[in-house]
């Protein structure tokens, strides 16, 4: 699920900058790069779970 | 009747035989040359209207056939117009069919083909910008201080949650402890004060009582040195702690003495040196004086020394500690 929300993130920074929206895509990757260390914290709660 | 026979039994025993053969041969010819004429005259008056007869019934023939074959072939060419008209339409049709389908399909395999090659490259692209910046991600913010902040949070919220339990927030303290606090807070805070007053006084007492203390055993040590001695220990440590007065003076003494006997040594090598300079010349009046006169004066301390040496008539310094 966090893997899908990740990669869909990702796929919208590309998009914005295939569109060449540039000011979008400093927010989509910024989405992106939250959505990873979001992932990263869940991993680590996981485990320690 | 023959004609001959008539003219037999006419002329009988007139004419002879042969000029009845005669007669009757010119008039054969003759009614022959003339019915000869007369059935060409007539066949030719046939032959022209049947000629004409015919002329005008070919004519209206020929036109009531042209007619004819105008209007069947009007009636065939617009039945072969039709046909061929409904045969293209038909082909035209069939081929348009056709290319259209056929069209469809290549539209179809291209589009199929281009989704699919277009799904797997934007797979393949997400999947490696995901990976890269997992790398760098992992190089800027690591795991492990991740795990680390994580781990600082959820202490924070522990911690916040044994102070509630507690009770040392502020939120649960009541108003009389509030109250109670606040004096206690308030009469350390004028002892405080009063405590820095009194230390601060007391710093200023002893302060001057070391000056005192100093400038009493600076005097007291010092009051048997002569002035020289005295002013140059007395410029040394003024000011000076009474400890270290008592750690240093005998230090000071012993640097003015030698700086003193230094002083002493170099002035005597200098009288020598005149001494011998003199000898050698006639004038001795000028030695005399050079040698009344006060040595090189480096320092005023020194210079005070030595003036005292003269007052005490030696060379030499006695000194008592």
């Amino acid at each position: 699920m966090s893997e899908t929300i990740e990669k869909k993130s990702v796929q919208n920074f590309i998009s914005k900058i295939a569109n060449k929206d540039y000011s979008d895509a400093q927010t989509a990757l910024q989405d992106a790069v939250a959505e990873k260390i979001k992932t990263k914290i869940r991993n680590y709660v996981s485990q320690e779970k | 009747m023959d004609f001959k026979q008539i003219l037999k039994e006419q002329f009988k025993d007139l004419i002879t035989e042969e000029t009845l053969t005669a007669v009757h041969e010119a008039f054969e010819q003759a009614v022959n040359d003339k019915a000869e004429q007369r059935a060409e005259l007539q066949v030719e008056a046939a032959v022209t209207k049947i000629d004409e007869d015919h002329t005008a019934k070919l004519q209206s023939l020929v036109e009531s056939i042209d007619a004819d074959h105008t209007a069947k072939l009007q009636k065939l060419v617009e039945t072969i117009d039709f046909d061929h008209a409904q045969k293209l339409k038909k082909v035209l049709t069939k081929i348009d069919e056709e290319h259209t389908s056929k069209l469809q399909q290549v539209i179809e395999k291209y589009e199929t083909t281009l989704n699919e090659e277009a799904e797997s490259f934007r797979s393949r692209l997400v999947d490696e910008i995901s990976n890269y910046m997992d790398l760098y991600l992992e190089k800027v913010v690591p795991t492990e201080q991740v795990n680390e902040a994580v781990e600082n949070i959820r202490s924070r919220k522990v911690l916040e949650q044994i102070r509630q339990l507690v009770g040392i927030n502020e939120e649960f303290v009541d108003s009389e402890v509030k109250e109670a606090l606040l004096d206690g807070k308030n009469t350390i805070d004028s002892l405080k004060k009063e405590l820095n007053e009194a230390l601060e006084a007391n710093t200023k007492l002893n302060h001057e009582l070391n000056k005192v203390e100093a400038t009493m055993l600076l005097e007291s040590k010092t009051k048997e040195l002569p002035e020289a001695a005295k002013s140059y220990v007395g410029n040394l440590l003024k000011g000076k702690s009474p400890e270290y007065i008592q750690e240093n003076y005998q230090y000071v003494v012993e640097m003015f003495e030698k700086e003193i006997s230094e002083q002493e040594e170099t002035a005597k090598e200098g009288v020598k040196q005149r001494i011998v300079e003199a000898v050698d010349r006639p004038f001795t009046e000028e030695l005399h004086e050079e040698i009344s006169s006060p040595a090189p004066v480096t320092a005023p301390s020194v210079g005070g020394y030595l003036n005292e040496m003269k007052k005490l008539d030696g060379s030499r310094l006695r000194l008592k500690h």
